[in-house]
């Protein structure tokens, strides 16, 4: 990891990061759902939650090498590396599931069939960085 | 389960020798942030590594790491005379 970034920081970009993911499909639910959210305010929106969520991106992930270090091969990592990104993974793993099935079991309630383009789009981004947001929480020195 | 803290005498041994984290870190083959964490006493190494550390420093394994808090290394000498 080549950046020093403090604890307190990459959990503010974090949170950001998240924060900004969510908003982004909630203005795209409400474009799509048609909730009186003009088209053209709603795409402004998405577009500025879009350049968020890469800034930050870019800024927890990326810059401290956190993204690198939770896809890098096990062989490639110290022993204390692999403990605390198999606990960051055994986290993520259980955090995933649980989200994918509340908003799978979600929309089963509410009868609107298989999740849409972007929900699927946010979940397989969420599977990459969730091991990734879990160490930039965590770690006292990246 | 939870293990118990192991205490250890890296970071004066590093620092007696002059030697940088980094390079310390790349002689037993480890990322540098580990030396940190392992100076601070906050990750327990195995003994695969204990053994690496101590094989660098040409100390005994039990000079250089134990489970109860260590004394100065001046004030072990001193003792033993």
């Amino acid at each position: 990891m080549d950046t020093n970034i403090s604890i307190s920081n990459r959990r503010i970009g974090v949170l950001i990061n998240f924060i900004s993911l969510f908003l982004l499909i909630f203005v795209f639910e409400l474009i799509n759902h048609d909730v009186g959210l003009g088209l053209t305010l709603g795409l402004i929106l998405i577009g500025i939650f879009f350049v968020i969520v890469i800034a930050s991106f870019i800024y927890v992930y990326g810059k401290t090498g956190l993204w690198k270090l939770s896809h890098q091969h096990i062989k490639l990592l110290d022993e204390r590396q692999v403990q605390v990104l198999s606990n960051a993974l055994r986290i993520s793993y259980s955090a995933f599931v649980i989200i994918v099935l509340i908003i799978i079991y979600g929309y089963a309630l509410i009868k609107r069939g298989p999740i849409d383009v972007v929900i699927a789009g946010a979940l397989i981004y969420m599977a990459h960085i969730l091991p990734a947001s879990i160490l930039a929480w965590t770690e006292k020195e990246v | 389960m939870e293990s118990r803290k192991l205490y250890n005498r890296i970071a004066i041994l590093r620092k007696e020798r002059s030697i940088s984290r980094k390079d310390l870190a790349d002689k037993i083959g480890v990322n540098f942030q580990t030396i940190g964490y392992l100076e601070r006493e906050e990750y327990n190494p195995s003994l695969d590594l204990a053994f690496k550390i101590s094989e660098f420093f040409q100390l005994p394994i039990d000079f250089i790491f134990s489970t109860t808090p260590q004394k100065p290394i001046s004030e072990e000498l001193f003792n033993r005379k």
